[in-house]
């Protein structure tokens, strides 16, 4: 199978603190990928790490077998809620329309081409009506399904999203589920963080487990089954307290 | 006479538009008390500027301001960089430490029998009336350039404020995004000091977005209303400077600013956030 | 003399704000301290109008309420208008110093003795010619005669709710859970602050006294583990620096107070150039 990430020996420092100790894995293609741990475990910093956000201490990473700078306009990134400061002054319309900025000319302004785009994928995610609304005035699935927009819109072939679950209610869940596996139909790579193996793991086509170190990785039939789960001892207990 | 006063006037709107527009993404950014550093900042580069070239040229000036300005930017991320320190310690840290040398250096040469020192300190409160055509044609350029800068790059700074991970992500230049709006913020400094003086500068940086920000969340009126009030501010209070014979420029326009924050806020009364 | 004067007077100022400038920087208020120090300018005239002098007691008044005026008001920003922190702040000192400039500009006449410059810099050079004499004999300046009571103060506040600073600066919510007041400790510090930046304005001015709140802080922090240790560093840092400075200041003939921030930067400089070197002391 072709693999959409290769992570060799990925060690990444905050300062004295150890956040990932040598994470060797690699991500398929075409498949939707949970990378699951409990909190602090190191997941938003492999993305991080990964997508080159924060300086790493050592180890390699591959895109489709090139460089993420090559690479790159091809990433989508949909950040951790946490991160996002919710009174920002700010619209849903602008926030998906950072989907279409591109680095090699920063100069240029939102396109038609560009707003057409903005909004074939508000539609897509059914908020159309909301298009003027300061992102703050949203629930936390419409929220998280603005950010989906904004990956969509950058019309990626690999879409990285942490922890997307958070706080959302049901209906956006499935609806964000939905887009998902579309997209993998369609034969986008999606790569999508999450806390613990309940809920939407059925969801999921492959697993990591991560705890600072892989714990382990495959298929989800596979991870599931008790030996792997054994392996991964310390961890399960964890997540079964979530 | 008149023409004196024209000047008066087309310098301070000329700050009052660079102020707002550099403010305002300084402000998104929440980065407003690194205006503020920045501005007490360029005190020692001033004088320094004074004491090599011996004349009170705004040119002149404005270089020293901005090498020293730029110091200061250099130190704070050097220290975040080198040391656990929270980032409001480094700020203030900088802040005093070139302040202080500033003023060090300022008693030096005020220690000098020679003339011309009494005009630096009007860089603490500030003096619009100071001002000549040349620093005027000096000003246009440089709200010229950041007005150009803003405009091609707006999308970009708002966008980086909001969300920087993901513009880095997108292969954007964080560093090359920090060095455009601390080379803004300096320039802007630099020129706004004649007018509000080094103490009460980051007000003209701050208050005016403030106040906007209380009436919108959308960056075109955002950027707008901004403008509107701190050009309208600065011009109203260095009106009354010049009425008022002993009246320093700085606080005078501040005052002016604030009532507009003040009145807007008791105006809407209710908190922005709570209408729909 | 004039000179251990001078080093006394610079110590009464230095000391109570070190100590001070260490609960500021572990709760991240350093920005808050400077607001404060700015902001009871229009306190200072306002007492000075009414009271005709400079005495200390209707300035403390004025003091407290324009401390506690600024905390509320910077709060009241950030909780109703949700306006973000460093834009509540900076909004709040630049009003309310602008407010103290334009009033001492307007009612203040060309022979008072508070003028704009004096605020600025403050003048340890002449506040030390404010002598307090009983008798025939020195009791000391103005400045370290008001000043020494707020440094006992100071002190016995942290000595004895030591227990509760430490919860209120690293773990307020376990505060607020065992019953700690969290908020009067930080009220307490405001109130504090504000005196200090009142009785100290004469001799440093109003905007370096943040230099001396947080620099000594940032470096003692630099060498110690424990908030116990950091207090006495700061402290012991706060002190040498006024000694330097004095000294430098009369060696150069220039303005002290400028000196004495000047000295305490440098030190905070050596200090983050050395600590590679003390990491591996203390690994070996
Ligand atoms: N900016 C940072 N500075 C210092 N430590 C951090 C930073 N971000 C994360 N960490 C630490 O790194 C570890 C992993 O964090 P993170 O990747 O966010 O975990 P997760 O996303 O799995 O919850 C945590 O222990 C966290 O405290
Ligand atoms: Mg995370």
């Amino acid at each position: 199978m072709k693999k959409a990430v290769e992570i060799n020996d990925l060690t990444v420092f905050y300062r004295d603190t150890l956040a990932l100790d040598n994470v060797s894995v690699s991500i398929n293609s075409g498949k939707i990928t949970g990378i699951i741990g409990p909190n602090g475990s190191g997941k938003s910093t492999l993305l991080k790490g990964i997508l080159g956000i924060i300086p790493v201490k050592k180890g390699t990473v591959s895109f489709f077998g090139s460089s993420l700078e090559k690479y790159r306009s091809k990433i989508a990134y949909v950040p951790q809620r946490e991160s996002i400061d919710w009174d920002f002054p700010i619209t849903v319309e602008e926030v998906v329309a950072m989907g279409r900025i591109r680095p090699k000319k920063w100069w240029s302004r939102t396109t038609m081409a560009d707003r057409e785009i903005v909004k074939e994928t508000l539609k897509k995610v059914q908020l159309s009506e909301f298009v003027n609304r300061q992102i703050g005035q949203l629930s936390g699935g419409q929220q998280q399904r603005v950010f989906l927009a904004r990956a969509l819109a950058q019309e990626a072939e690999l879409i990285v999203m942490d922890e997307p679950f958070v706080g959302i209610d049901m209906a956006s869940q499935e609806s964000i589920l939905s887009i998902v596996q579309k997209l993998r139909d369609s034969g986008k790579t999606v790569v999508i963080v999450h806390h613990d193996l309940s809920v939407v793991a059925e969801y999921f086509d492959e697993v990591i487990l991560l705890n600072k170190k892989l714990i382990a990785n495959g298929p989800i039939s596979e991870i599931l089954k008790s030996e792997n789960i054994e392996k991964a001892y310390g961890m399960t207990l964890l997540l079964n307290r979530k | 006479m008149d023409l004196s006063i024209w000047i008066v006037f087309i310098g301070t709107a000329l700050i009052g538009i660079s102020a707002a527009l550099v403010g305002t993404f300084t402000f998104l950014q929440k980065k407003s008390l690194i205006g503020d550093a920045i501005s007490h900042s360029i005190l020692p580069g001033i004088v320094l500027a004074y004491m090599i070239s011996g004349q009170r040229n705004t040119l002149i000036l404005m270089l020293g301001a901005f090498f020293s300005g730029w110091l200061a930017t250099q130190q704070i991320s050097w220290l975040q960089r080198k040391t656990k320190l929270k980032s409001d310690t480094i700020v203030a840290a900088t802040l005093s430490i070139f302040f202080a040398l500033g003023l060090a250096m300022l008693s030096y040469i005020q220690g000098r029998p020679d003339d011309g020192q009494a005009g630096l300190s009007d860089f603490l409160f500030g003096k619009i009336a100071a001002l000549n055509i040349e620093d005027l044609y000096l000003f246009a350029t440089v709200s010229a350039l950041i007005i150009a800068v803003t405009f091609f790059r707006y999308r970009v700074m708002f966008s980086f404020a909001f969300n920087k991970e993901f513009m880095i992500s997108k292969g954007f230049s964080l560093r090359w995004n920090d060095f455009i709006l601390n080379s803004m913020t300096i320039l802007v400094v630099a020129m706004g000091v004649q007018a509000v003086g080094v103490v009460l500068m980051s007000a003209l940086l701050i208050i005016p977005v403030l106040t906007a920000r209380m009436l919108t969340y959308q960056l075109r009126s955002l950027i707008t209303l901004s403008l509107i009030f701190g050009t309208g501010s600065s011009l109203a209070g260095s009106y009354i400077s010049i009425l008022g014979k002993n009246i320093p420029t700085g606080p005078c326009i501040i005052m002016v600013l604030s009532m507009c924050a003040i009145s807007v806020a008791l105006l809407l009364r209710v908190p922005f956030k709570i209408k729909k | 003399m004039n000179d251990l004067l001078m080093i006394l007077t610079a110590c009464s100022v230095a000391i109570p704000a070190s100590l001070l400038g260490v609960l500021l920087v572990s709760k991240s208020l350093v920005m808050v301290g400077d607001a404060i120090s700015h902001a009871v300018l229009p306190g200072i005239v306002v007492a000075y109008l009414l009271s005709g002098t400079k005495d200390s007691v209707p300035m403390l008044f004025g003091a407290a309420i324009t401390g506690f005026l600024t905390t509320f008001l910077i709060d009241f920003l950030r909780k109703k208008w949700r306006i973000q922190e460093d834009a509540a702040i900076g909004f709040t000192f630049t009003f309310l110093f602008a407010l103290g400039v334009l009033m001492i500009a307007i009612f203040a006449g060309k022979n008072s003795d508070l003028d704009q410059e004096c605020v600025l810099y403050g003048d340890l050079e002449t506040s030390i010619l404010d002598q307090v004499i009983v008798g025939s004999y020195l009791y000391g300046t103005r400045a370290i005669l008001q000043l020494l009571p707020l440094t006992i103060t100071l002190l016995i506040v942290i000595i004895v709710g030591f227990k509760g600073w430490k919860v209120w600066a690293f773990n307020p919510q376990f505060g607020s859970f065992i019953g700690i007041p969290i908020q009067a400790f930080q009220l307490v510090l405001m109130l504090l602050l504000s005196i200090h930046a009142v009785l100290s304005f004469e001799s440093v001015g109003v905007i370096l006294v943040v230099g001396l709140l947080v620099l000594p802080a940032a470096t003692a922090l630099q060498f110690s583990g424990t908030l116990a240790r950091t207090f006495l560093y700061s402290a012991c840092i706060g002190i040498v620096s006024c000694v330097f400075g004095v000294f430098l200041g009369k060696w150069i003939n220039i303005s002290i107070s400028p000196l004495i921030v000047c000295v305490n930067g440098l030190l905070f400089l050596i200090s983050i150039f050395v600590l590679p070197f003390k990491k591996s002391i203390r690994s070996s």
